[in-house]
């Protein structure tokens, strides 16, 4: 009966999420291009013996890798200590949650912009600042093996907000109770913050892990404005690579093949991730 | 060994929540802080915590000036409310995690813990985590890990109020003999008289910040400092009587007898209690309520007085006793 | 790429309701044609549209749907719109670039029925190629662009011709403190930097990709030329900041003073010519350096319309191109918004001449320009040129090498396209 309730939203699901899907699949196992006149003909697949073989494809993947690493990482790391901060009683707190909240709600290619100019040599405050201390010019962009640091930086600033927020809000959901019996069982702070607060907040933060990654996984217009996947290739995404042979280059077979291979690799290191963050909490925690 | 409350007065911006408060509890007392709701018990109790500070005023411990020591440091066991169990560890977690960050050795932790698992029945369920137990079970949780700490003084905050009747009444006299068996100060908050009666020696009536009266649960009962604790204390209701030249009498409803030189009055409705039955009489100086054996055969339009001796006198403007 | 897909195809939905919703109101008899233009030639040809509109009111109404901004935006909105089989528009303003892609895709319709060769004869040589598929015209030029070499009046008597007379006044001018650096271009990894080193390979005597579908990139000219790029950096003459520079970057830092030279587009033109601008009035045009013995190039970046195959009215399209394309336009079009016409009439028009100061300048710069690789597969190889020309400008490898995988993945590229025919 119950089954049967449901099965009108199940089905609207499956259609839009499964429907793309298929049709991904299904084009990643055909030529599509420009050479083929946008007829899809079947390959038997070339486009995933092409895309195993494609150094560009796997210099992405480990782009991409590191980028979701290394931000989820710091955004997590940050917002919890923004999140702390705000679950604290002072003045004009609500100001400041309210203000936290702003590069979350900026258009992501408005504050790429910004960033770029930011980084901007010479014209950027940073190298203005660099330029005041006498060192020399940092041109972070521009250089291979800082610029995607860079990118980095624009995604912590502009996503930490949002895990901050939902950490607050798992954060407010902690009984206040619960630290004070902790206190009166003799815990000092820090001991309360790795005792109490992180196991609590757990499903709060796999929640972020797995909603960050996802998105930190198809990054896409951030690096797109601030670097256009340079310089020599090192911020390109598996997101820019898929969209450049889709809307540049017209190869739609080939594109497909390459954002179900994305698709896989996300889905595979989402699980990874899980399974290392509830490692660290083992070893933290007392539950068994 | 003592807790003293010397003279404590907390306010929250202008308005104190207390004010004047004395308090002296020794080993194996047990006071209970009984008052309604915003009367100031519960932030009596987070006082002598540490989980407030006051305004005015010390509290000791043994002559020890608790002023800047933290909570952590007071060594007292606290029953919350909530029960405060950490619900993402097991029963036996819950009660380690006190003994590890107090620094206390492998062994000793396993010993403590599992004499008091099987002390407080709990054995089977040390695996568990707190949403898989009963409330009852929980409370025993909560308890154990006061106990387990082994504290120089128990403080409880409205242990029972989240347990339906019949536990609560069941549980009492466990309760009692356990935190008295520690021979320690006990403080007790609960707006119930009947389980402030039940479980302490000595009961603190409340009212907006000020300690009314202290006394041991018959002296409160027999002779109230005030009208507010002749209300609160009793149950059904004393009867209060129209003030006349200054002064407000209050007789309880089982110090009213049938009396045939008395006043008349007429039977609005009755209400069994079991053994008792509550009568409400409408008389000339107002309603009354009565408490009768069951039994009795009461007429339709009783005549009824009391003995004079029973009855409590209060002044008209203070409220105060005066016999 | 799917939210990006997602944005494109809702922006597409709303602009179909609009076109339907104009549709449904006017019940008129009159045609509408409707045209996908980048948001500043929607914004300049108001004017133009506005007085057809009125003056062909019973016969044919544009509607102009204004694009993104951004070139390839534009580009990544129709095509979404030509995938979709049932496009909302007759005509695309497309980049030269797009037009083999487009074409091959088998999205346009051809133009020859409405075009006489004495009609090409009139189009200036340079706007005259980058309009052809396989010897069919699918594209009317609009306006023409082209590489520029901006040079600092006030700094030197004559600009450079060659290569090393570049290299050896930006040397002299920075030693005397006149400014920071010597030139400055486009080198962030984009189309832009494919541009760039086209002139500059040109200028070697070096070709991309030639008649006959081979690539060239491992040839000396090719490795010279890139060589070239990394050495001004390398030396200080460009700024290693230019890496991640396209057009505005560049244009700040010309604007600012600091530089002798820049290479950019007609429009930085006007820029220059603002208040705001130090070097306002400083500034002379002229084509790009080469090597001795080699023609200065210009690469042509030049738009123009395209007539998209499922449009009804085709006939009534091409009209409207006439009108938007005639010389009455282009003439309004250059006074007004600084447009290079294509029409080598215009570039003879006294009242062009005594109006600006750059009219010949431009002129010459489109006779020497080229278009980029007229393939389909033109963006794969450009992407492939983009990402090691900056491997090149921002490591330390050996430029041969790398100008040699490019030249490889290229050919692959090529190949397996024919493979699959």
């Amino acid at each position: 009966m119950i089954g049967l309730l449901i099965l009108p939203a199940a089905l609207l699901i499956i259609l839009i999420f499964g429907t793309p899907l298929i049709r991904y699949i299904w084009l990643s196992f055909h030529a599509s291009s420009v050479i083929t006149g946008l007829v899809p003909i079947a390959n038997k697949g070339a486009n995933w013996q092409r895309l195993i073989n494609d150094q560009r494809f796997w210099q992405d993947s480990f782009q991409t890798f590191r980028f979701a690493a290394l931000s989820v990482s710091l955004e997590l790391f940050i917002a919890l200590a923004i999140a702390l901060l705000l679950n604290q009683k002072w003045r004009g707190r609500n100001l400041v949650r309210a203000i936290t909240l702003l590069p979350w709600a900026l258009p992501t290619t408005v504050m790429a912009l910004g960033w770029r100019w930011i980084f901007n040599t010479p014209y950027g405050p940073i190298e203005l600042i660099v330029n005041l201390i006498g060192l020399d010019q940092f041109n972070i962009l521009s250089n291979p093996n800082t610029a995607w640091l860079a990118t980095v930086l624009g995604d912590v600033w502009k996503t930490t907000p949002f895990i901050a927020l939902i950490l607050l809000a798992g954060l407010q959901t902690i009984p206040q109770d619960l630290y004070e019996a902790f206190k009166l069982e003799g815990g000092s702070n820090k001991e309360a913050l790795f005792k109490i607060t992180i196991p609590m907040l757990k499903p709060y933060i796999l929640l972020s892990i797995l909603f960050r990654l996802a998105q930190a996984f198809g990054v896409f217009d951030l690096i797109q404005v601030m670097t256009g996947g340079g310089p020599a290739g090192s911020t390109e995404s598996l997101a820019i690579y898929a969209y450049l042979n889709a809307m540049r280059f017209l190869d739609f077979g080939y594109s497909s093949t390459i954002m179900i291979g994305s698709f896989i690799l996300i889905v595979f290191s989402s699980i990874f991730s899980i399974y290392l963050f509830n490692k660290f909490k083992n070893i933290q925690g007392y539950s068994r | 060994m003592t807790l003293i409350l010397k003279n404590i007065g907390r306010r929250y911006g202008k308005s104190w929540v207390l004010r004047n408060l004395f308090l002296e509890i020794k080993d194996g007392e047990c006071l209970a802080l009984l008052g309604p709701s915003g009367c100031g018990k519960s932030t009596t109790l987070r006082l002598i915590a540490g989980l407030d500070i006051p305004d005015e005023g010390s509290i000791y411990i043994n002559g020890r000036d608790l002023k800047n020591v933290s909570p952590s440091k007071r060594n007292i066991g606290m029953v919350f409310q909530s029960y405060a169990l950490f619900p993402h560890l097991s029963i036996a977690s819950n009660l380690t995690i006190g003994l590890k960050v107090r620094g206390a050795t492998e062994s000793e932790q396993h010993q403590k813990v599992s004499s008091i698992l099987t002390l407080m029945k709990l054995e089977d369920l040390a695996y568990r985590k707190p949403a898989q137990l009963s409330g009852g079970q929980r409370q025993r949780v909560a308890l154990a890990r006061a106990l387990l700490r082994d504290p120089e003084v128990y403080l409880l905050d409205e242990p029972m109020s989240n347990l339906d009747a019949q536990l609560r009444e069941s549980l009492r006299p466990e309760i009692r003999s356990l935190i008295l068996q520690g021979q320690k100060p006990v403080v007790y908050v609960t707006h119930d008289q009947q389980e402030a009666m039940a479980m302490a020696n000595k009961i603190a009536v409340m009212q907006k910040g000020n300690v009314e009266q202290i006394g041991t649960p018959n002296e409160l009962y027999n002779s109230p400092a005030s009208i507010f604790v002749a209300s609160f204390i009793g149950r059904p209701q004393i009867n209060l009587l129209p003030p006349e030249s200054g002064i407000i009498k209050g007789i309880r409803p089982e110090d009213i007898i049938i009396n045939e030189n008395g006043i008349n009055s007429k039977i609005i409705y009755q209400e069994w209690l079991g053994s008792s039955k509550l009568i409400m009489l409408d008389t000339p100086i107002g309603e009354l309520r009565m408490i009768t054996s069951s039994n009795d055969q009461i007429p339709e339009c009783p005549k009824i007085s009391w003995d004079i001796k029973n009855e409590h006198r209060f002044e008209l403007t203070t409220h105060k006793r005066l016999n | 790429m799917k939210p990006k897909v997602l944005f494109v195809i809702s922006i597409l939905i709303s602009s179909f309701t609009f076109v339907a919703n104009k549709s449904v109101a006017k019940t008129s008899p009159s045609k509408h044609i409707n045209i996908l233009m980048p948001a500043p030639f929607a914004d300049s040809t108001k004017d133009l549209i506005n007085k057809f509109n009125v003056e062909n009111k019973d016969n044919i109404i544009i509607n102009v749907t204004r694009g993104p901004l951004e070139t390839e935006s534009v580009s990544d909105l129709a095509i979404s719109s030509l995938m979709l089989e049932k496009s909302p528009f007759d005509i695309l303003l497309i980049d030269v670039t797009w037009l083999p892609k487009y074409a091959a895709a088998g999205w346009l319709s051809s133009l020859d029925k409405w075009i006489t060769q004495e009609d090409l004869n009139k189009i200036a040589i340079g706007a005259q190629k980058g309009n052809k598929f396989k010897n069919k015209v699918y594209r009317w030029p609009f306006v023409a662009d082209m590489g520029l070499l901006y040079w600092r009046k006030d700094l030197m008597e004559k600009p450079p011709r060659t290569n090393n007379e570049l290299i050896k006044i930006s040397k002299e001018l920075i030693q005397k403190k006149k400014v920071k650096y010597g030139y400055v271009w486009q080198g962030r990894q984009y189309e832009g930097l494919s541009c760039v080193f086209l002139e500059v390979l040109y200028g070697f005597g070096g070709e991309w990709l030639d008649e006959n579908g081979a690539i060239h990139l491992d040839k000396q000219p090719s490795i010279n030329a890139a060589k070239w790029l990394k050495k001004l950096i390398k030396d200080g003459i460009t700024p290693k900041a230019v890496t991640n520079y396209s057009e505005p970057e560049s244009l700040q830092l010309f604007e600012s003073g600091e530089v002798a030279f820049m290479r950019n587009w007609p429009y930085a033109w006007s820029e220059l010519q603002k208040p705001s601008s130090v070097v306002r009035g400083k500034v002379g045009v002229t084509t790009m350096v080469a090597e001795i013995g080699n023609n200065p190039t210009s690469t042509l970046g030049s738009w123009g319309f395209s007539i998209i195959k499922t449009s009804k009215n085709p006939q009534d399209a091409f009209k409207v191109i006439k009108y938007l394309t005639s010389i009455k336009s282009q003439k309004h079009l250059f006074l007004k918004y600084g447009y290079t016409p294509i029409s080598s009439e215009i570039f003879k028009d006294v009242d062009i001449l005594k109006n600006s100061p750059i009219i010949t300048a431009l002129y010459k710069g489109l006779t020497v320009s080229e278009p980029r690789p007229q393939t389909p597969l033109y963006a794969q190889i450009s992407d492939v040129l983009q990402r090691h020309l900056s491997e090149i400008l921002t490591g330390d490898g050996e430029v041969s090498e790398t100008m040699n995988r490019a030249h490889s993945i290229s050919n692959q590229i090529l190949q397996s396209a024919g493979s699959n025919k």
